[in-house]
């Protein structure tokens, strides 16, 4: 008799609550640390800003902390893998993907939804002026923390405490300066860089490796590419690359899709892993 | 009805071979003694019926389906791992509440349990406080609930003083006895494992070596069977029992008593001797046919 288990929800909420339960203390310290940072880089900078990225920026170091706070809080399916305390849980009918599922809720989303609420009720307190510019991204930010998210589940589904957390943070602190630097490049690739030399502009092979590095870690980080994007419709090009980069919209569905495959990946790593 | 099957099974832990084409069955309503020495594979075999590890090869049954693929099985079963790790930072109650809600049961659950294992004064305790006996009879509490048609205890007595052993092995009898509850247990102490089974399974180095109802091993194994009887006229005594074939051999050991040890078939026709002939005896008891000397035999017989 074979049975299609699918999991149950009722399940899920009892072990996302109780692991809410144990963590808060980390989530209010993130959250009391990303609030006072923002508000300030507003005060700074955002408040009057004439440009768009100017008021955005403040948002980029709240959300490397989210992402550090995030990896770390999902490192513990590895942890809880590791030493055995998952077959307590287990040992009581939660399955091993409802397992994995609360974690990635309270891990992933909840801190998304966080940060997206107590910015917005920041910005609306401090500079209210800009809500409206920049309700639109908000969504980029929660794709941004989402995808992240199931990178490092899919990481920690494996059983790799340690890499959780350092490709974590690596990607929390660095993946928007790369995205930048390959954008950057990839802008003024059609130039030559002295007018004098006979240096010739990026040529088609590597030309396609710059467009496609850009492109993935924009893919990571799709709030950045939102940002940057407006940066690259702004700025003027005298001599516009080749290929348009991908609209920030094709990245954000591109970003979604893989999302749902990676989450995929790490559910059917933990269906049948030694636990 | 078999309850639970190991077809063939191994497993494999990088170079380790765990468990080497190890079969086995183990019916319902059984209490199983899991005996073999350190390393010999039962904390292994116990994670494969809770489908916590895949069986390199071969198949590992439990009430006729692969534990591993459907999860649902876990809702029947009890489990107390042998090295559990616990959320040191939440109280007694708040983890033994939750294990309890994810079963869909409640606070009188929770309360009943930890009766049961006498852990109610310790409920609002932070699990990090507690000395290592009482961490163990969590574990045991939380094996207990929902009331589990299977108990999987791998060395619950471990870390228990004498007191606390004996209160956890009289729970453990009660639930047999009284609500039909099949158990597997390892545990190294052999006379503790004695009073309680009625099956065995002896395991060494990943490879089954017996198992069955204790019963039949004592007969195949031809271990001898105790009796100590105390009686005031030791002699006549003696010579009646001593005319009967199934008694080997008849030992004064005081004054006013004697131990008999007898064929192990025989254990139900020698009581009903003794009952006849009561008047001339003041008490018997059952000593032990040991499952110390079986263990040794079965070890000793496969090289
Ligand atoms: N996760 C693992 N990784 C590597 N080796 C393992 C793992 N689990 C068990 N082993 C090995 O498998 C063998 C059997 O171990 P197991 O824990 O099943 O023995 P055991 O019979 O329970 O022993 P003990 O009486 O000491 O508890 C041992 O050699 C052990 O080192
Ligand atoms: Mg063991």
């Amino acid at each position: 008799m074979k049975r299609l288990s699918s999991p149950s929800l009722r399940r899920i909420y009892e072990q996302t609550a109780y692991m809410a339960n144990r963590r808060m203390r980390s989530y209010s310290i993130a959250v009391i640390i990303t609030d006072v940072i923002t508000a300030l880089f507003i005060l700074m900078l955002g408040w009057q800003a004439p440009v768009t990225v100017l008021a955005l920026l403040p948002l980029v170091p709240s959300i490397s902390i989210y992402k550090i706070v995030i990896a770390a809080q999902i490192s513990g399916i590895a942890r809880e893998i590791k030493s055995g305390e998952v077959q307590l849980y287990l040992a009581h009918t939660l399955t091993r993907v409802e397992y994995l599922l609360s974690t990635f809720l309270l891990a992933g989303i909840t801190p998304a939804l966080l940060l997206v609420s107590t910015c917005s009720v920041v910005i609306a307190i401090v500079a209210p002026n800009l809500l409206y510019t920049i309700g639109e991204y908000i969504l980029y930010i929660f794709v941004d923390l989402l995808i992240f998210s199931a990178i490092v589940v899919l990481v920690a589904s494996h059983g790799y405490e340690g890499t959780t957390i350092i490709l974590g943070v690596f990607l929390g602190l660095f993946i928007w300066i790369a995205t930048s630097i390959l954008l950057f490049f990839y802008t003024y690739s059609g130039l030559s860089y002295t007018y004098s030399s006979n240096v010739s502009p990026l040529s088609p092979p590597l030309l396609y490796l710059v467009y496609l590095s850009f492109s993935i870690c924009a893919l990571l980080s799709p709030f950045t590419y939102r940002v940057l994007y407006i940066a690259y419709t702004q700025t003027y090009k005298p001599s516009p690359p080749p290929i348009p980069p991908p609209t920030p919209q094709t990245i954000m569905l591109l970003a979604l899709l893989l999302t749902i495959a990676l989450l995929g990946l790490a559910l059917r790593e933990i269906k049948v892993r030694d636990i | 009805m078999t309850m639970i099957e190991f077809r063939e099974v191994s497993k494999r832990f990088g170079k380790v071979e765990a468990l080497k084409n190890a079969s086995f069955e183990i019916p319902e309503n059984t209490v199983t003694a899991f005996l073999g020495p350190n390393g010999a594979g039962k904390t292994t075999s116990m994670k494969l019926i809770m489908g916590f590890l895949k069986p390199s090869k071969g198949a590992v049954l439990v009430w006729g389906e692969e534990p591993w693929r459907n999860e649902s099985i876990r809702s029947r079963i009890g489990y107390l791992p042998e090295k559990p790790v616990y959320p040191m930072d939440l109280t007694v109650e708040d983890f033994l509440s939750h294990l309890a809600g994810l079963r869909r049961l409640g606070r009188a659950d929770v309360e009943r349990v930890s009766r049961l294992v006498g852990l109610e004064k310790l409920m609002d305790r932070k699990i990090r406080s507690l000395s290592r006996g009482y961490l163990q009879r969590v574990g045991i509490a939380q094996s207990l609930l929902g009331e589990p048609e299977l108990l999987i205890l791998d060395e619950p007595t471990a870390n228990l003083d004498p007191a606390a052993r004996r209160e956890i092995l009289d729970v453990l009898k009660v639930l047999h006895k009284e609500l039909k509850v099949s158990m597997i247990i390892s545990s190294h102490i052999i006379p503790e494992l004695q009073e309680l089974s009625n099956y065995a399974i002896f395991i060494d180095k990943g490879t089954v070596l017996d198992y069955g109802y204790l019963n039949d091993l004592w007969r195949k194994y031809s271990v001898e069977t105790v009796f100590t009887i105390e009686a005031t006229d030791i002699e006549t005594v003696a010579k009646q029992l001593i005319e009967k074939p199934f008694v080997h051999a008849i030992k004064r050991v005081s004054s006013g008593t004697l131990e008999v040890s007898i064929d192990p078939s025989h254990f139900k026709v020698f009581e009903a001797l003794l009952t006849e002939i009561n008047h001339k005896i003041r008490r018997y008891e059952f000593k032990t046919a040991n499952l110390g000397d079986l263990y040794e035999k079965i070890v000793k017989s496969k090289p």
